[in-house]
């Protein structure tokens, strides 16, 4: 079956659309509820006049829904950008190791500097760029790169996670058992520095990553088809592969690993609007950090006031819905 | 000297060897032969036992057992929650002296078929609590006397303190109980807690006890920071190890405390672990040390382990 071009245009402009109004209407959502109950119409006022409140919305509320959103969207646009790049619709940054490499860099960061939160996402994205020249020198030129990537990227993954498992079990109680925050992930720590500190690499990895989509689109057809249509693959991979690395290491240090955004948000655009990537990239931008500032939502409000780790509530949902659209056989998208 | 006299050591010496019986927290009925080596899992048992002279019989310790500092030198078995029956054999101990929640639970049963005689020493984190403490290690290792001695200390430091806490005034403080473990995360202890429940002895409220719309915090939990806010303490209260890196500045940054009445006045009283949650002989003192830090204070206090000063 193949859609008329045309309606398939409009469909994806209508669905951009769309996700573009999804976004404002969750970091609103986001920022009008919170276990510090102030009722969402009287918020205005509340920050107008300074009252009882006003410093809750602005140092705790904001800067996590906005970190939310930045972390969600750098997730689903470099697990777009992966899956593109490698040809397999499971790559993903959890999966290939990258986000483990960069919990790994961070915890090992954390064993040597306790008190020094600040070196945390930087720590995380040489953690990832490391993973990332391991394994792209392990892969090698053989047949396949991107079946081989992937697996060697689960291997390296659960090397990892024995290690910081490991650095885990010598630093010991109690630094040992707050380690689990990498691989659940968490947006509790939200503040405008955590913000500052993650925006920079975020935004940057973010823009420049949408800016080969083109070169992404030639890759579709082929290695050899996209030479000849003037695209330098080796090249056009190392950038691609070194800009996700450090969005990944950005969003992982800020927030731990938050699951299946990477995988799920992709796919699901992939399977409502085509392949194309100038229309996959920025949708997965927005529609997963739309996503995220929601699911964190949940992982604040639910329990109140006790707090979710957010990856845990990603994974419930993500992991079961992924599982059925799998195994009903339409994972080409 | 008439030589019917030296039979009067030896019967002694037999009486102080006979066994020893004691109930345990779990209600059984242990028969302790011999006090020679002793392994003593939780800070507190090992520190009344210090009280009791018997530090030298000590022959292994939990990783939370530092008091009396002499204890780091000997073999650390682990920590109290993740034993392992070898380890503790490799020390060949007559006594396992150990908290309730010790275990896992296998691991107490494998030294008990193992010929050990192992007590489970009752913890609760009561001044009631404390006193069946004192008097259970006192019978394991048959030294009721002793025992006795430390009750009445204890005693006389929680009347000292009654006598503080009834003449106060006005609204108790709210204080909100941390325990350090994640930049990311202000993880928080309800008063049943045992850290948290000496903030209550001492004469304070937790502040998190009840909270608008969310009810009262059962155990310990993930805060969240607009939570943290919502309970208002006016003074935060955290232990500290003795064997790692503390600093006030990192307990400012967790999430929500900056926005807090504590935050802003920088009232943080920091206390060392087993002082603060240990409910060993000087939870009374402590108690009073913690009111006075809480309500004659101001800023950022640290309280040591009168025993431990590092």
């Amino acid at each position: 079956m193949t859609p008329d071009p045309r309606q398939f245009q409009r469909r994806r402009q209508g669905l951009l659309l769309a996700l573009a109004l999804l976004l404002p209407a969750s970091l609103l959502l986001g920022a009008a509820s919170g276990a510090y109950y102030i009722p969402p119409l009287e918020i205005p006022r509340v920050l107008q006049q300074g009252l009882e409140g006003a410093s809750v919305l602005l140092n705790l509320r904001f800067p996590r829904v906005l970190l939310a959103a930045l972390v969600g969207g750098t997730l689903a646009l470099s697990g777009a950008v992966l899956q593109g790049l490698l040809r397999t619709p499971l790559a993903e940054p959890g999966l290939v190791g990258l986000g483990l490499g960069a919990a790994f860099g961070a915890v090992l960061w954390l064993a040597f500097f306790p008190l020094a939160a600040w070196g945390l996402p930087l720590a995380a994205a040489l953690g990832v760029l490391g993973v990332l020249g391991l394994l792209l020198r392990l892969v090698g030129e053989g047949e396949q790169p991107g079946v081989r990537l992937l697996l060697m990227g689960l291997l390296l993954g659960s090397v990892l996670s024995a290690l910081i498992g490991f650095l885990q079990f010598r630093v010991g109680d109690p630094q040992g058992r707050s380690l689990t925050f990498w691989t659940l992930g968490s947006l509790g720590g939200a503040s405008w520095e955590l913000l500052a500190l993650t925006a920079p690499l975020a935004l940057l990895s973010g823009v420049l990553l949408l800016g080969q989509s083109r070169a992404l689109n030639a890759l579709t057809l082929g290695e050899e088809e996209a030479f000849h249509l003037g695209i330098s693959v080796g090249a056009l991979r190392w950038r691609a592969l070194l800009l996700v690395a450090l969005g990944v290491g950005a969003a992982v240090g800020a927030a731990g690993n938050i699951a299946f955004v990477g995988l799920l948000v992709p796919w699901l655009l992939r399977a409502l609007g085509g392949a194309d990537h100038r229309f996959v990239l920025p949708a997965a931008w927005l529609l997963g950090a739309s996503l995220t500032v929601l699911a964190d939502l949940a992982a604040r409000t639910l329990f109140a006031p006790a707090e979710l780790p957010v990856g845990l509530l990603t994974t419930l949902v993500g992991g079961p819905l992924f599982l059925y659209l799998f195994a009903r056989g339409g994972w080409r998208g | 000297m008439r030589p019917w006299l030296f039979v009067i050591p030896v019967l002694l010496s037999l009486a102080a060897a006979q066994p020893f019986r004691v109930t345990d927290a779990t209600g059984r009925e242990v028969e302790v032969r011999s006090t020679e080596r002793i392994v003593s899992v939780g800070g507190s048992i090992s520190e009344i036992l210090d009280k009791f002279g018997l530090s030298e019989r000590i022959v292994g310790r939990d990783t939370g057992s530092y008091i009396p500092a002499s204890l780091l030198k000997k073999p650390d078995v682990g920590l109290f929650f993740r034993l392992n029956a070898e380890a503790i054999l490799a020390q060949r101990p007559t006594l396992v002296l150990t908290v309730s929640e010790a275990g896992p639970p296998p691991v107490l049963a494998q030294l008990r078929q193992a010929g050990v005689s192992v007590v489970l020493v009752p913890d609760e984190p009561t001044p009631e609590g404390v006193k069946k403490k004192i008097r259970t290690i006192g019978a394991a290792v048959g030294q009721p006397a002793r025992a006795e001695e430390l009750v009445r200390a204890l005693e006389r430091d929680l009347l000292a303190l009654r006598s503080k806490t009834q003449v106060r005034r006005g609204e108790p403080l709210r204080v909100l109980y941390i325990y350090p473990r994640d930049p990311r995360n202000t993880f928080v202890c309800g008063e049943e807690a045992s850290g948290a429940g000496l903030i209550t002895l001492a004469g304070a409220l937790n502040a998190v006890k009840s909270l608008p719309g969310a009810g009262a915090v059962r155990g310990c939990v993930n805060l969240t920071a607009e939570a943290v806010v919502a309970a208002r303490p006016e003074a935060i209260v955290v232990p500290f190890f003795p064997d790692q890196p503390f600093s006030f500045e990192n307990i400012l940054r967790l999430p929500g405390v900056a926005e807090t009445p504590a935050g802003r006045n920088r009232r943080i009283v920091a206390m060392d672990v087993t002082y603060i949650s240990g409910y060993g002989y000087t939870a009374g003192r402590a108690a009073l040390e913690l009111h006075q830090a809480l309500y004659e204070k101001t800023g950022p206090v640290r309280l040591n382990h009168p025993a431990f000063n590092p």
